[in-house]
């Protein structure tokens, strides 16, 4: 059963991981293009 | 509609017949396709033979690529799509002639390639009903499908690769049909392949009235 | 009202907000919460033991990466119907994120059928499909980011996902017919299907409420980043010129 835990752990690195990643580069590129959009274009915040 | 849809398949299929590039090229490429199996797989077992629906769909859907980079090729240069744009012919009749042109060239390939897959296999064919249906209802999908995202690729520096990328998973269930329907027919039992006719007619309508709809647009744009 | 939002946007420069924040916060509660009930609270299942504990991420995944998809073709169709381009951009944010969580439905699905099946992959009419829909989603992304005039990728992208949903339906159709004639389908006996219960089916709940909130939070963060990539698209020279004016504000 023991060997089992290995499959779930992985699993679950994966999702968190990969979401994370996913996250991360949309925020900072978000930040990155930000930076060069005129403040009234962006009409959120 | 109609009128311009075999105007349009008449042009192209004449351009075909003085320019013989699906005959000379695409259709010895077909049959190297079968050869290329029979090296792949060997021959002397009866893989071959079991495996003959498949290979012989998969030919016609690489066949069916060059064709319809052809049949788009013909529109792009000294300016033609400005110039059917400005034709004043009826986008939808357009597309359907486009369809109807990369057809009648699919399935007189299909026809040499199945020919071909009896001498070189030596298969034995069943089952003609089916089978005819089957190439006629799987070349309108190949055709319809290919015509509209062989516009969506065309014009573009990346249509080569962007056009199996776009075409080839969204024809699979055409295969996997065409595939299955086929051996229903050289196994004797047709009935099982008559459900994947269905599919398969599901599958053209849909996109010849994408195409119908859609052509407009993405004629217009560029 | 002008001079309001630029005081609140300065010194700000990214895709979030006061709602993105609450959403984000939310967000990493459900998955705190989703770790406990998942990993640690709720008990092994009595034929598929602590690989269950794949499922509570999987498939609230799976429906995620499908509500992607439904997004990229209602969003096509307002664009093509309407023009709509907030349309255009939901159905290009939503079929990035749709890749992303499919990816990760295929991968946590092969993981989950190693210790299941044996093998990480079969030709199982789920997996199968699951494929074709990341090939399809990837060739939407290929036109949306074609190097191109902004008109002609919108447009062409937009006729392939409005193709996409029914596409997906095919496809799937398709695959069951073909693995479900040849062989009966004794693999998903023991599957998802499975019936659940109490906490195992609270996990579960818990795993939708999370992963939907991640979703709902990169949904409007990556729109609001194609927003910002079309702003730069469109107007080059704006750029330039807001770029010239913070180099003076700078200085």
């Amino acid at each position: 059963m023991s060997g089992n835990w290995g499959y779930v752990v992985a699993a679950w690195v994966i999702v968190f991981g990969g979401l994370g990643a996913y996250s991360i580069r949309t925020i900072v590129r978000g930040r990155s293009i930000s930076k060069q959009v005129r403040p009234e274009k962006r009409r959120w915040s | 509609m109609i009128h311009d849809a075999l105007l349009i398949a008449g042009k192209d299929l004449r351009l075909e017949l003085r320019s013989r590039v699906a005959l000379n090229q695409v259709l010895p490429f077909a049959l190297l396709v079968l050869v290329l199996f029979a090296f792949a797989l060997d021959p002397d077992k009866s893989v071959l033979t079991e495996a003959t629906p498949g290979l012989y769909w998969i030919a016609v859907l690489f066949s069916a690529l060059l064709a319809l980079q052809r049949s788009f090729a013909i529109e792009s240069t000294d300016g033609n799509r400005d110039a059917l744009r400005l034709s004043g012919l009826d986008p939808a009749g357009i597309f359907l002639g486009k369809v109807l042109a990369v057809s009648v060239q699919l399935v007189v390939l299909e026809a040499l390639l199945g020919v071909g897959v009896v001498v070189l296999y030596t298969s034995r064919i069943d089952g003609w009903v089916l089978l005819a249906v089957t190439s006629v209802i799987a070349t309108a999908s190949i055709a319809a499908a290919g015509t509209l995202y062989g516009v969506v690729a065309a014009g573009l520096r990346v249509r080569e690769t962007l056009l199996p990328l776009l075409l080839l998973p969204v024809l699979a269930p055409v295969l996997i049909g065409s595939t299955r329907a086929f051996e229903a027919a050289l196994n004797g039992s047709p009935s099982e392949g008559w459900p994947w006719v269905g599919l398969m007619s599901i599958f053209a309508s849909l996109y010849v009235v994408a195409g119908i709809f859609g052509f407009g647009p993405l004629l217009e744009e560029s | 009202m002008t001079t309001q939002l630029d005081a609140a946007t300065e010194g700000l420069d990214s895709t979030g907000s006061r709602a993105t924040r609450v959403l984000g916060v939310l967000a990493i509660f459900g998955l705190a919460a989703l770790a406990l009930f998942g990993l640690v609270l709720s008990p092994p299942d009595a034929s598929q033991g602590e690989v269950v504990r794949i499922l509570y991420v999987h498939v609230p995944s799976a429906t995620f990466a499908y509500i992607g998809c439904f997004l990229t073709t209602i969003g096509s169709a307002m664009f093509l119907w309407r023009g709509s381009s907030w349309w255009e951009l939901v159905a290009y944010a939503s079929a990035e994120i749709a890749t992303v969580f499919t990816a990760i439905v295929l991968v946590t699905g092969m993981i989950w059928g190693r210790p299941t099946w044996g093998v990480y992959w079969v030709w199982d009419a789920r997996l199968t499909s699951t494929s074709m829909l990341l090939l399809l989603l990837l060739g939407y992304l290929a036109v949306r980011r074609l190097p191109a005039d902004h008109d002609v990728r919108t447009k062409r992208a937009a006729i392939i996902g409005l193709l996409l949903v029914p596409n997906v339906i095919i496809v799937r159709q398709s695959v069951q017919w073909w693995r479900t004639l040849h062989q009966k389908p004794t693999l998903l006996a023991n599957g998802v299907g499975a019936k659940i219960e109490g906490l195992m089916l609270f996990s579960l709940f818990v795993g939708f409420i999370a992963i939907g909130l991640v979703f709902a939070w990169l949904l409007i963060h990556r729109f609001r980043l194609a927003w910002l990539e079309d702003q730069l698209d469109d107007a080059g020279l704006d750029a330039a010129i807001a770029e010239r004016r913070a180099e003076g504000d700078v200085s």
